[in-house]
C-alpha cells in the first residue's frame, strides 16, 4: 500500500503518467456531499480515498444538550433514508439503560414501519444504483412510486413524511389508524407485483449483468475483517443478521429468511436486497396477523432521568447493524451518545472494491455499498 | 417569377447561386427547428416513461419549451473558464454543429426535393459526420478540466471504433444497390432493405448510436461518471450549440438509416409524409434507449465494436458478395443492373435466416462480457 497518496508522479515508473481527480463534493452520483479523490491511469484506478464531513452536523455532541426525549429528533436526521430504523436503534440503547419494555403492540408496531422503511431504503440503493449505472432517471422514479407510497403510511400513522419521531421511551407516539391494515395489505401485493416486475428487468438485462457481475469481488473473510455488516456482508456469504443472530422486539416469534449472496460482488449485494425487500413483505404479512390489541406505550416521565450507567443498543437498520451507546450521569440529557453507523464502517472497504478497476466502477461499487452521506458524516 | 427579375441584373451563374444560398438558408432553418423540437419530444416521451409529465406550460401542451429553453441559453452570460484554451474553447461548438448540418447537403427527401445530389452521397455523409469528433476532441482539450479530457478521450476511442462496424454494415447495403448515390440506395429498395439485411440494420443502429453518443454508449458525456463530459465547462449559446447538434445528428442519421433500411421516399412505401414518420419511429427508438437502458463500460463498449460488431460485419460483406453473385446467376441479371424484386426476396429469405441463427449463437443472458471481467482484475496498488 502507498504511504502518501499525493506522491503522484511516480518517478521511478517512467511514462505512466497518472491524473488525480476529485469526485466530488459537487457530483451527480455521490449520494449527497461526498468525496472521492481518485488517482487515475487512464481509466484505471490505482487508488481512492474517500473524504467526508461536508455533511457534519455533530450530531453526538449535540445530543449531550438535549433531554432522552429531544434525541429521537437528532436520529431521524443520521440516515434520512430510514429514519424509523434510527429511532428504533436509540430507544433500544435507551429502553436498555432504563430498564423499561414496551407493551406487546408497540413491539409490533415498531417492526412493522422498521420493516417498511428497510422496504423504501433498499428501493431507494437500488434506484441510485441503477442510475449510477447510467439507466439516466427511469429505476430511480420507478422506485420513487413505490416509496411515495410507504411513506404515505408512514404519514398516516405519524403524520410526518421522513423525519418520523416516532418511537417513544416504552412505545410508539401514536397507534396506528383504523384504515392502515387495510392500505397496508393492498401496498404489499401490488409491491410483490411490482418487485417481480423491477426484478425481470434488472436481471435479464445483459448490460446489468456485464456491468456487475464478478466486479468488484468483497471475500467474506476480509468482509468481517472490516466490520462491514448488513447487506453488504451478507452477499460476501457470511450468515450475520442482528434480527436473528441477537433477536430484539418480537423478531424471534417471526418467520424469515436471511438471504445470501456467493461472490460478494456487486451483482450479489444488489440480489440480496432485493431479496431482503421480499422478507420484509413476508414479515409485514406475519406482523398484520398476529398483531394484538392492547396499550401502545407505557407511561414514563417527560423527563426521564435514567440510573448512572451506560447501554448499548443496536438493531439491524437497512445499511447494517446500527448501534448507539448511550451514558447516562443521572440528569435528563446522555453524559455521551456514541453512534456506530454502519455506512461509515461498510466505506472502509471502498479502496479495496476500487482499485484495479474502472472509473466507471467506482461509482458503481460505491452504489452498492449504498451509504448515506447523513449517516456518514452524523 | 423572382428568379426572372433577378436574371435581368445578374448572369444565369450569379442566379444559380442566389437560389442555392436560399435553399440552403431554408433547409439549415427548418433543420434548426426540427432540432428544438427534438429536445421538447425527447423531454415528453422520457418523462412519460418515468412517470413524470414534461413541460407543458409553455404553448399548447408545451411545445414551445424548447424555444423558451433556446431564449434562456442564448441570453446567458457567455462563460470561458479561465484557464481554457479561448480560440479553440470558442470555436468548439461550431466544429461540432457544422458536420451535423453539413449532413443535410445530400439527404433526399423526395426525388427532387434533394441540396446536392451527389454520386458518392453515402460516403460524404459518413466521411463529414465522423468530423464531429473533432470537435468533441478540441471540446474537450480546450476546457482544460479533467472531467472534460475524460469525456474527448472517451470520446474518440469510442468513435474511431465504431466508424468501423458503421461503414463496413453500410457497405452491405451499397453492395445490394450498386452504388453509393443516396438517391440510386431509395430507388433500389423494392424491398426496404431492413429486411434483406437486418443484420447491417441491427449494426447500424448501434454504431450509430454510439457515433451519436446516445445511451447506451454514452461515455463521452457519462454523467453519472465525469458530470457531463466534454461539454461540462460550457453554458449558454456555446451549450446550447452542442445540447442541439446532439439532436440534429440524432435526427440526420435517423434520416440516413431510414433512407438505406426503410425504403426512404420510395413511392411504394410512402413518399415524403411517411419518411419523416420512418425517421421519426427511428428516433423514438433512440429516446427508448435513453429512457431505459444503463451504459456500458469503456473496455467492453470497445469490445463489442471489435470483438463482435467488426466480425459479424465483414462476414456479413462477404455473405452478402456471395449471395449477389448467386442471384445474379439464377435470375440472369448482369452485373450492374439493378436487382429485382423476386431476387431480393431470395436474398431477403436467406438472410434473416442468418439473422435468427445468430441470436441463437450469441452468448446472450450470460453477460456478453463475463469473459471480459475476468480478464481485467489485475489489482494494481494492493499488496
Amino acid at each position: 500500500m502507498k504511504d502518501d497518496f499525493m506522491d503522484i508522479n511516480d518517478k521511478s515508473n517512467p511514462g505512466m503518467e497518472t491524473v488525480l481527480l476529485n469526485l466530488g463534493p459537487q457530483h451527480p452520483s455521490t449520494h449527497g456531499v461526498f468525496r472521492l479523490r481518485t488517482l487515475l491511469d487512464g481509466e484505471e484506478v490505482i487508488d481512492v480515498e474517500p473524504i467526508f464531513g461536508y455533511l457534519h452536523r455533530g450530531s453526538s455532541k449535540l445530543a449531550e444538550e438535549r433531554s432522552y426525549t429531544q434525541v429521537i429528533t437528532l436520529t431521524d436526521r443520521l440516515d434520512y433514508l430510514a429514519g424509523m430504523s434510527n429511532n428504533l436503534a436509540y430507544i433500544n440503547a435507551l429502553e436498555k439503560l432504563c430498564g423499561v419494555e414496551p407493551p406487546i403492540r408497540a413491539s409490533y408496531l415498531r417492526v412493522i414501519m422498521v420493516e417498511l422503511m428497510r422496504i423504501a431504503s433498499h428501493l431507494m440503493g437500488i434506484g441510485f444504483l441503477i442510475n449510477d449505472l447510467g439507466a439516466w432517471v427511469t429505476p430511480l422514479m420507478h422506485m420513487f412510486r413505490e416509496r411515495e407510497k410507504i411513506l404515505d403510511l408512514f404519514e398516516m400513522v405519524c403524520g410526518a413524511r421522513v423525519t418520523f419521531s416516532y418511537m417513544r421511551l416504552g412505545g410508539v407516539s401514536h397507534d396506528i389508524p383504523d384504515q392502515f391494515k387495510g392500505e397496508l395489505n393492498t401496498f404489499l401485493n401490488d409491491l410483490t407485483t411490482k418487485i417481480q416486475e423491477y426484478e425481470n428487468l434488472i436481471i435479464g438485462n445483459e448490460i446489468i449483468i456485464s456491468r456487475m457481475k464478478g466486479v468488484a469481488k468483497l471475500s467474506g473473510e476480509r468482509a468481517i475483517n472490516s466490520s462491514v455488516t448488513g447487506p453488504n456482508l451478507r452477499a460476501s456469504g457470511v450468515d450475520w443478521d442482528l434480527r436473528k443472530s441477537d433477536p430484539y422486539e418480537i423478531y424471534a416469534q417471526l418467520e424469515f429468511d436471511v438471504p445470501k449472496g456467493e461472490n460478494g460482488d456487486n451483482w450479489d449485494r444488489m440480489i440480496v436486497r432485493i431479496e431482503e425487500m421480499k422478507q420484509s413483505i413476508y414479515i409485514l404479512r406475519q406482523c398484520i396477523e398476529s398483531i394484538p390489541t392492547g396499550e401502545t406505550r407505557v407511561e414514563t416521565d417527560f423527563f426521564v432521568r435514567p440510573p448512572v450507567g451506560e447501554a448499548y443498543g443496536m438493531v439491524e437498520a437497512p445499511k447494517g447493524e446500527l448501534g448507539f451507546y448511550l451514558v447516562s450521569d443521572g440528569t435528563i440529557a446522555p453524559y455521551r451518545c456514541g453512534i456506530r453507523s454502519p455506512s461509515f464502517i461498510n466505506l472502509t472497504v471502498l479502496r479495496e472494491l476500487c482499485v484495479g478497476w474502472k472509473l466507471a466502477d467506482i461509482i458503481v461499487n460505491f452504489g452498492t455499498l449504498d451509504i448515506n452521506v447523513g449517516e456518514v458524516d452524523r | 417569377m423572382q428568379i426572372e427579375v433577378l436574371g435581368l441584373f445578374l448572369s444565369e451563374q450569379t442566379v444559380s447561386h442566389v437560389m442555392m444560398a436560399i435553399k440552403i438558408f431554408v433547409l439549415i432553418n427548418i433543420l434548426l427547428i426540427i432540432t428544438t423540437m427534438l429536445t421538447y419530444a425527447e423531454r415528453r416521451i422520457v418523462a412519460r416513461m418515468q412517470n413524470r409529465i414534461g413541460p407543458n406550460r409553455v404553448g399548447p401542451f408545451g411545445v414551445l419549451q424548447g424555444f423558451a429553453d433556446l431564449v434562456k441559453l442564448v441570453t446567458k452570460e457567455d462563460l470561458i473558464p479561465s484557464n481554457a484554451d479561448k480560440i479553440i474553447f470558442s470555436l468548439a461548438p461550431i466544429m461540432i454543429m457544422a458536420p451535423a448540418l453539413m449532413m443535410f447537403a445530400v439527404m433526399p427527401f423526395s426525388p427532387n426535393l434533394v441540396l446536392a445530389d451527389l454520386d458518392i452521397g453515402i460516403f460524404y455523409v459518413i466521411a463529414i459526420a465522423s468530423l464531429g469528433s473533432l470537435g468533441v476532441f478540441a471540446a474537450g482539450w480546450a476546457s482544460n478540466s479533467k472531467y472534460s479530457l475524460y469525456g474527448a478521450v472517451r470520446g474518440v476511442a469510442q468513435l474511431i471504433s465504431y466508424e468501423i462496424p458503421l461503414v463496413l454494415s453500410v457497405t452491405a447495403v451499397v453492395l445490394l444497390a450498386g452504388s453509393l448515390n443516396l438517391q440510386d440506395i431509395v430507388g433500389a429498395q423494392k424491398l426496404p432493405f431492413i429486411f434483406v439485411q437486418p443484420l447491417a440494420f441491427v449494426i447500424t443502429l448501434f454504431a450509430v448510436a454510439a457515433e451519436l453518443n446516445r445511451t447506451p454508449f454514452d461515455l463521452n458525456e457519462a454523467d453519472s461518471e465525469i458530470v457531463a463530459g466534454f461539454h461540462t465547462e460550457y453554458s449558454g449559446t456555446k451549450f446550447a450549440l452542442i445540447y442541439g447538434t446532439e439532436f440534429l445528428a440524432a435526427f440526420g442519421w435517423s434520416l440516413v438509416i431510414a433512407l438505406l433500411f426503410l425504403g426512404g421516399w420510395n413511392p411504394s412505401f410512402g413518399g415524403l409524409f411517411f419518411l419523416m414518420i420512418k425517421t421519426g419511429s427511428i428516433l423514438f427508438l433512440f429516446f427508448w434507449f435513453r429512457g431505459t437502458w444503463p451504459r456500458v463500460r469503456i473496455d467492453q463498449i470497445l469490445a463489442i465494436a471489435w470483438k463482435l460488431m467488426f466480425p459479424i460485419a465483414t462476414v456479413n460483406i462477404l455473405i452478402t458478395g456471395a449471395q449477389i453473385l448467386f442471384v445474379q446467376q439464377v435470375f440472369g441479371i448482369f452485373p450492374g443492373e439493378a436487382l429485382s424484386i423476386q431476387a431480393l426476396s431470395v436474398i431477403s429469405v436467406m438472410n434473416i435466416g442468418l439473422f435468427v441463427l445468430l441470436l441463437f449463437i450469441l452468448p446472450f443472458n450470460k453477460g456478453l462480457s463475463e469473459f471480459e471481467n475476468q480478464m481485467r482484475v489485475h489489482q494494481k496498488g494492493i499488496e
